[in-house]
């Protein structure tokens, strides 16, 4: 799977011209088995761009392509297909259902295709420190464990490219690099990348290539 | 079924709305299934129905006159022509009278006897023609057809007031008779039998043959028919204009019937009206239903943009929803079903008590009309949920 963007300016960045930038504009071209950081400070655009690849968004200038197919012309039903199985993603605001448990959560993503087994499950709730929470309700939950659990339900369907819109914010550096251990190894298990941004920050999960956005 | 995504949907419906769109879709069902329950019943063998009520006897009026000067009441020929070509006469026949005495006693009791009449029809005037209604010439048995109503006089009037048995229809026809014709070409004792009765005509018939024979050869007599009462078969949609014209020509006739035809046109009217307002119970309820659901879709607006994110299909959604619906609409169908075979079986034994004679069977045809509406129903839900949330999709 490979992303291209070509000459794309998004309408919240319509007329910034005076920062430097590696992405927005230009001709990059992003290959999925591969490891991305995008950094920047806050209002450069960072979810925006995470939104623009997931067709979240469709407010921009130029052309963003998936595997070569014009993003614009990406159907409903196909948006679905591809969420299901080659993008995953862990939002910066988390989306889960405030009033499921986080199991549920966990689930109503696996009943999509049930790719991960109940055992698999437990055991990343295990890792993240989360086990004690998964039957309760996320919204009694703090931020920093919703996140976790965002983490996770990013992990549990099948993908070829991870987007992580600031994932660890919210966490202590011990749970940082405990979600950054599972996120690589499930990476390296899957032969697939990730893009990953940050505030420019030092970030516990390394990478190959990083832009300045 | 994934049932956090049920639990999901199914958190936000409000009973108080399902509770009234489901009386109502009950109520709309039931009503429409009784409606159509009987419309069957009612006007089940319609053509049955109509070729009942469709013949009529017509006699002159008696009035003072007659009784006074001993006048006529044989109908004249150019009268009867003009009746003939009345758009709503389809056929007519005379009453043929017999022109001899009739007297009939039970066998073996010569003392059990009354003078009567006989009177003939063609056969295809008569209603619920038995086949042994036959006469050869040498034939010593007379069949003979008599009106159901002489049955109920006796039975109900004549014998509980004598305290004698009442007779049905089968044990009247084992009663041995003998009949004694006279007249200017002689006496003739001959069998008789009770073969049939008859709903449509207030007499004692024989057959038609045997009548001309008797009148030639018994009665002597060989001029013209006279009618004093002719059947006609008509056109039951001319009621009102038929109505006119015998009034017109002094003619009399069995109202009663023309009246039942009149009732049963508006009946039928009742329950087309009955139908429709059904229908429109049926359409408002369902319509309250899917604007519940309308309204769901649009207070879930932010879950189901989660559920496409998560990389849920709309069809999916649907899916869920429409099962939902379906369960819904299944148990108000199976509810209405009960309350209507409830309210027939009341009914039933209502107009039973009455000695009102109708057709009590519940229809097979009935599936089918269920079934029927069942589907509509369903189709509409299907279609409307597919709209609503490709709507969303967007």
């Amino acid at each position: 799977m490979n992303i291209k963007f070509h000459q794309v300016t998004p309408s919240p960045l319509d007329g910034v011209t005076d920062v430097y930038t590696q992405i927005w504009q230009r001709e990059v071209e992003f290959n999925c088995s591969k490891r991305y950081i995008i950094a920047a400070p806050s209002g450069r655009g960072k979810s925006t761009f995470i939104h623009l690849i997931y067709g979240l968004r469709k407010d921009f200038r130029g052309q963003i392509s998936i595997d070569e197919k014009n993003i614009n012309d990406i159907s409903a039903h196909q948006w679905a297909e591809i969420r299901q199985n080659k993008l995953s993603i862990v939002f910066q605001d988390l989306r889960l259902f405030s009033d499921l448990t986080p199991m549920e959560n966990i689930l109503l993503k696996v009943k999509l295709g049930a790719f991960t087994s109940m055992q698999k499950i437990e055991e990343y709730f295990e890792q993240l420190n989360i086990c004690h929470l998964k039957n309760k309700p996320c919204k009694y939950l703090s931020y920093g464990e919703r996140q976790r659990v965002a983490i996770l339900r990013a992990l549990v369907q099948p993908f070829e490219c991870l987007l992580l819109d600031e994932p660890f914010s919210h966490l202590d550096s011990k749970n940082a690099e405990c979600a950054s251990s599972i996120i690589s190894a499930e990476c390296t298990v899957r032969n697939a990348g990730f893009i990953i941004t940050s505030l420019g920050n030092a970030l516990p999960l390394s990478a190959e290539i990083e832009y300045i956005l | 079924m994934n049932t956090i995504l049920i639990k999901i949907l199914i958190k936000r419906f409000k009973p108080v709305s399902l509770i009234i769109s489901g009386v109502g879709l009950l109520l709309g069902l039931t009503l429409i299934f009784l409606c159509i329950q009987i419309y069957m019943s009612l006007f089940r063998s319609f053509s049955e129905q109509v070729s009942k009520s469709d013949f009529l006897v017509v006699s002159k009026e008696i009035n003072l006159l007659n009784t006074l000067f001993n006048a006529d009441a044989t109908i004249p020929e150019e009268e009867i022509n003009d009746l003939k070509s009345q758009p709503f006469v389809q056929s007519l026949a005379y009453f043929t009278p017999n022109h001899f005495t009739v007297y009939a006693q039970l066998t073996g009791h010569t003392n059990l006897g009354s003078e009567l009449f006989f009177e003939s029809v063609p056969d295809e005037f008569i209603d619920n023609l038995p086949t042994d209604f036959k006469w050869n010439v040498g034939d010593a048995v007379l069949p003979i057809i008599v009106s159901e109503d002489f049955l109920n006089l006796y039975n109900y009037g004549y014998a509980m007031g004598s305290g004698l048995p009442q007779i049905s229809k089968s044990t009247i026809s084992m009663v041995q008779m003998q009949v004694i014709l006279s007249g200017a070409g002689g006496k003739h004792i001959m069998k008789a039998k009770i073969v049939g009765f008859s709903e449509r005509i207030s007499s004692v018939l024989v057959p038609h043959n045997f009548m001309e024979w008797a009148n030639k050869n018994i009665g002597a007599y060989s001029g013209a028919p006279k009618p004093s009462r002719l059947i006609l078969k008509v056109n039951k949609k001319f009621a009102a204009q038929i109505e006119k014209y015998l009034s017109n020509k002094s003619l009399h006739i069995n109202s009663e019937k023309l009246g039942a035809s009149k009732l049963g046109a508006i009946t039928k009217i009742a329950l087309d009206i009955l139908i429709v307002v059904a229908a429109l119970f049926i359409l408002f309820s369902v319509t309250i239903l899917m604007m519940h659901f309308a309204l769901i879709i649009a207070e879930a607006k932010p879950d189901l943009a989660l559920l496409f994110q998560l990389g849920y299909h709309a069809k999916t959604i649907t899916k869920h929803l429409f099962v939902f619906f379906f369960t819904f609409v299944t148990i108000v169908s199976f509810l209405s079903i009960l309350l209507f075979v409830a309210l027939w079986n009341y009914a039933a034994y209502e107009l039973t008590q009455r000695a009102i004679e109708f057709d009590k069977n519940l229809r097979v045809e009935l599936l089918g009309y269920i079934s029927l509406v069942f589907l509509t129903i369903l189709s509409f839900g299907l279609i409307s949920l597919t709209l609503m949330l490709s709507r969303e999709k967007k």
